[in-house]
């Protein structure tokens, strides 16, 4: 493929590219995009050649998830030297203001952390299929892994996903209806 | 729960979740003008650590060489004057003789630097005497130590007894007294 039809190619999977990155960076978006141009990056210096033998979409995947896992190995051997303290408070704080900023709806917060918890493969291959709408066998591909594998993460994380969503609902619901006991005793009391 | 109900549900899920992270993501041109001004960065910075590997090597082998060189020049053999025997045993002259004559002077001068130079090179290049006889080549000059062994002292006639060559040989039966006098008296003059 040459490089105008490389771009092309690039250019059209860019939203879907970012949406892998990050998944695969545990939802950091500057990361993710720190990720995303340290690949344009390998395919422009032809360190990532496409060779055509798979789609070119399970090629660029594959791609970032290789960059994105060296980009995190790097970030913990960094962390190493830092401070837990620090960096840990400044992770949290941005967790919660990616919370409060895009996922406002209820159950789209309970998801996200639903899939936070689960482990790595299986989110993967979730996301893989129902977000990138790729087959069982081309998310292996890009895992990296046979198909029985991929398929065995497949089922594994759809069943963890469910009860963990469970769980955490029923614990928000019962947690919001202690809340509300808690609000309307002050009002018997002060009715009585 | 229906099997397909579920995969409905987390499919709308992940759905809504494509649509926020849409948003989040960067225009193309952005991420790939990034990447292509680090292209242009890339080659500079390899350049400047080859050039600076290059100069450590080199200044490397300068080091090493410059090394070499001095420990050659330490060890080149010094001349045999040096370390003649000729120099101690000389018989010295009379003091006169040393007033007078500057070309003498001049020849005492040049021993005492030679013996200074053997001094010099025996502190610091034949400090290791295995190694300096190994490095030794057939014609090359001999070590000191071995000339000392040779050397004689300037008294030692003075410790001769009047008949010691004839204790020092066997006598014959068909001499007679007389020669043995004849052969004391010849070695007494």
């Amino acid at each position: 493929m040459d490089s105008s039809g490389l771009r092309s190619q690039l250019e059209k999977y860019q939203r879907e590219s970012f949406g892998w990155a990050l998944s695969c960076c545990r939802r950091d978006p500057s990361e993710a995009e720190s990720v995303l141009q340290a690949v344009y990056l390998k395919v422009l210096e032809g360190k990532a050649r496409f060779d055509g033998k798979a789609a070119f979409k399970t090629w660029l995947f594959a791609v970032i998830r290789q960059t994105a896992a060296d980009a995190r190995r790097r970030k913990f051997l960094r962390r190493l030297k830092l401070s837990k303290y620090t960096e840990r408070a400044g992770y949290t704080a941005q967790a919660e203001s990616l919370d409060e900023t895009i996922y406002r709806s209820e159950v789209q917060l309970l998801f996200r952390q639903a899939l936070a918890a689960l482990p790595q493969r299986q989110r993967e291959v979730l996301q893989l299929v129902f977000y990138h709408d790729l087959s069982l066998s081309e998310a292996a591909a890009v895992m990296g892994v046979s198909v029985g594998s991929a398929r065995t993460h497949y089922e594994r994380g759809k069943k963890r996903l469910r009860r963990l969503m469970t769980k955490a609902r029923v614990c928000n619901e019962s947690e919001s209806g202690r809340a509300r006991d808690q609000a309307a005793i002050p009002r018997v009391e002060a009715g009585g | 729960m229906n099997p397909n109900r579920e995969e409905h549900e987390i499919r709308q899920l992940f759905r809504e979740l494509k649509r926020a992270d849409e948003g989040l993501a960067p225009p193309f041109m952005t991420d790939w003008g990034a990447a292509l001004a680090q292209t242009n960065k890339a080659p500079r910075a390899q350049l400047m650590l080859r050039l600076s590997v290059t100069a450590v090597v080199a200044l490397a082998l300068l080091g090493s060489f410059a090394f070499i060189a001095f420990n050659r020049l330490l060890m080149q053999p010094i001349p045999p004057t040096a370390f003649a025997p000729t120099a101690i045993d000389a018989p010295s002259p009379p003091p006169s003789a040393v007033s007078n004559t500057a070309s003498a002077s001049h020849a005492e001068s040049s021993q005492a630097r030679l013996r200074r130079k053997a001094k010099l090179a025996m502190a610091t290049g034949f400090g290791n005497k295995q190694k300096a006889s190994r490095r030794r080549l057939p014609g090359q000059s001999q070590p000191p130590d071995m000339l000392i062994s040779r050397w004689h002292s300037p008294t030692d006639f003075l410790l001769r007894s009047p008949g010691d060559r004839l204790l020092r040989t066997i006598p014959r039966l068909s001499t007679t007294t007389a020669d043995i006098k004849a052969l004391s008296f010849d070695e007494n003059e």
